[in-house]
């Protein structure tokens, strides 16, 4: 995206500008992106801020076809990302330490590991999201099998397929279950 | 952090994935609604939100500003690297010059033993300049 003709993509004046006519509707709607990807411990603002940041920074472009509030969204998913795969990262580099090295010394994390509270925290904090998540839903079915099928990555006409639901069934559905889950999480329901 | 913690957020990750191209399809009103019925303030959410993005936004510019003054310190700080002249060569040169007959009167009047070493050095690095002397020929 970097590589794009200067003319294609906005400036940084122009971004800031656009944030800061934002409506009430564009920042709700950013909000409620970032409490879906704000997994803990990581907070809604933070996500925000950090997608603000990089996008006045200059280190993402905004194409100027793209609207404003889609490419912040779409920073802070691109950020959800990369803390997962810090994540998943972090854990390949525990199995091969318990498993095949000799020198421990070797080892240098990329990130130092959470202390003993934070890993109790955490560990406290995810037990049974999944099951947290599907509690929001009980007595229907089809929402538990959209979520379930969402979590796994089962998707489109797959899921559709699995709830047997019409298209248009199917759809109302989905926004249902986003919507509740939105509402729960300002409910205080934390991922 | 263990193999259940990163699947688990893996799973989330993917779960709100499935759910972000509603979000970004859903009308403004339907955003504003959802937000009342579940007790938000959209008013509040905004101005919090636009309040972060103050923030972000004069965090960056003290960010720029620390950059370009840390970019000026660098070219201040650069040492400057004077020309070395070998003094003889210079005079040679600067002589050989003078006589050129391209050069002005007032020029060519002046001979390179009335100069000082230091104006010696200043006309020197003139005329390379004019391009009357090249110090590679001349230093050979």
């Amino acid at each position: 995206m970097n590589d794009m003709e200067p003319a294609a993509v906005l400036t940084r004046d122009d971004l800031e500008e656009s944030i800061a006519a934002f409506s009430n509707a564009d920042w709700v709607r950013l909000r409620s992106v970032s409490q879906l990807y704000a997994i803990y411990p990581v907070e809604p603002d933070e996500l925000v801020q950090e997608a603000l940041c990089r996008a006045i920074a200059g280190s993402r472009k905004c194409p100027r076809t793209v609207s404003v509030v889609r490419f912040i969204a779409e920073a802070i998913r691109s950020i959800a990302h990369d803390e997962l795969q810090k994540v998943e990262n972090q854990r390949d580099e525990v199995s091969v330490h318990d498993e095949t090295i000799e020198n421990l010394d070797a080892i240098t994390p990329k990130e130092p590991g959470p202390t003993t509270e934070e890993r109790m925290i955490s560990n406290e904090q995810n037990r049974g999201t999944e099951n947290r998540l599907l509690e929001l839903f009980d007595g229907d079915d089809e929402a538990q099998l959209i979520v379930l099928g969402m979590l796994t990555g089962t998707e489109g006409a797959e899921l559709q397929e699995v709830t047997g639901l019409d298209q248009t069934g199917f759809n109302s559905k989905r926004r249902y279950v986003r919507r509740k889950i939105n509402s729960a999480i300002e409910n205080g329901f934390i991922l | 952090m263990t193999d259940k913690r990163s699947d688990e957020r893996r799973k989330l990750v993917s779960l709100a994935d499935a759910l972000f191209d509603d979000l970004i399809a859903a009308s403004d009103e339907d955003i504003l609604n959802e937000v009342a019925e579940a007790g938000g303030d959209a008013t509040e959410i905004s101005d919090h939100m636009r309040a972060k993005f103050e923030e972000t936004v004069i965090q960056a510019r003290k960010e720029r500003m620390k950059a370009a003054k840390a970019g000026r310190k660098a070219v201040q700080t650069t040492p400057v690297v004077a020309d070395v002249v070998d003094l003889s060569v210079a005079r040679r040169a600067l002589k050989k010059a003078l006589k050129h007959e391209g050069l002005s009167m007032a020029a060519r009047n002046e001979t390179e033993s009335d100069l000082t070493d230091e104006e010696v050095v200043r006309k020197y690095n003139d005329l390379i300049r004019l391009g009357v002397i090249d110090p590679d020929k001349d230093k050979n």
